[in-house]
């Protein structure tokens, strides 16, 4: 193979540069957030579980959708899909979740496990 | 003396051209099942080697084949092995790709490494705005921020894959009377 070098251009260099500054920022945003006080799972509209965080001791619990198996587990400020009978495994390889906001869903089953609050409507409370 | 073009020879170009747009959505769908096969450590990402048949239609042909390729990808793809649920994220994700891709190929300011990255980015980055409308929860927005950075590794394989290729090919390409406008000087 001859040694003829790649064809970059000026504009493949600006591309890279304006994506990972807008993932820097949404980074910079995601670390903020604050950790979440709820753990809300969902299938469509319906709410199947709500567990206030941290949770005392750590438990699981089971949910399916579409004929598709998952368990849930929730251990101190987070709460994770510890198992699901989806091909793609996406929820599962999402993680412990725990700050506000932070989402894993299960598109087969139609699940969703969200972690909500955290946020406060007052700033400090003063004594 | 060669011949006018008759109707004939017309209709074979046509024939001819929808052939290799159908060899290509092949390529692209068992690509998509060999990569499926592939274990990455974050979840939802996507070699996207599929989106190297778009690449040629774009580069070979024009928008419309290209269009054609990638939205008879994702129908016969959710037929075959994908399922209704995931239909609406590989459709948004091939229509936000196709049109970056067409956008960044026709402004002039990007070789094909560009375009593939422009691909990759709009790819991702459509599949989780699918996701945050369906689920009605913004907070999906946040996993761009490692998304964005691995398209422009995923992008650029997939145009390092078809720039090699098409290098490779140019002698068969020329010999089969294959005059594409991406063909490497």
């Amino acid at each position: 193979m001859n040694k003829e070098k790649l064809p970059f251009r000026r504009g493949d260099f600006l591309l890279s540069g304006v994506l990972l500054f807008a993932a820097a920022v949404i980074g910079f945003y995601s670390l903020r957030l604050p950790s979440g006080t709820r753990a809300r799972i969902t299938r469509g509209n319906d709410t199947l579980h709500i567990a206030d965080l941290p949770v005392a001791t750590s438990y699981s619990i089971e949910a399916e959708g579409n004929g598709i198996h998952l368990i849930v587990e929730f251990d101190g400020r987070k709460a994770r899909v510890a198992y699901s009978s989806c091909p793609d495994q996406l929820c599962v390889r999402a993680g412990w979740l725990g700050r506000t906001g932070s989402t894993a869903a299960c598109v087969p089953a139609g699940i969703v496990l969200r972690v909500e609050g955290g946020r406060s409507d007052v700033d400090a409370v003063l004594r | 003396m060669k011949d006018p073009p008759t109707e004939k020879s017309s209709r074979d170009g046509t024939a001819h051209k929808a052939a290799i747009c159908a060899l290509l959505v092949t390529i692209a769908l068992l690509l998509g099942f060999l990569e499926s096969l592939i274990p990455l450590p974050v979840p939802g990402l996507r070699i996207g080697l599929g989106n190297l048949a778009t690449l040629f239609a774009l580069y070979f042909f024009s928008f419309s084949e290209a269009a054609a390729v990638s939205l008879t990808r994702c129908l016969l793809a959710m037929l075959l092995y994908g399922g209704a649920a995931q239909f609406p994220f590989s459709l948004g994700g091939a229509l936000c790709a196709l049109g970056c891709m067409l956008l960044t190929k026709r402004c002039g300011a990007f070789s094909e490494f560009g375009v593939g990255i422009a691909g990759a980015a709009a790819h991702n980055a459509a599949q989780i705005c699918v996701a945050a409308i369906l689920y009605a929860t913004p907070a999906f927005l946040t996993y761009l921020a490692v998304l964005l950075p691995l398209s422009l590794l995923t992008g650029g394989v997939t145009a390092l894959i078809y720039h090699l290729l098409v290098r490779a090919l140019q002698p068969a390409f020329r010999a089969a009377g294959i005059k594409g406008n991406a063909l490497i000087r």
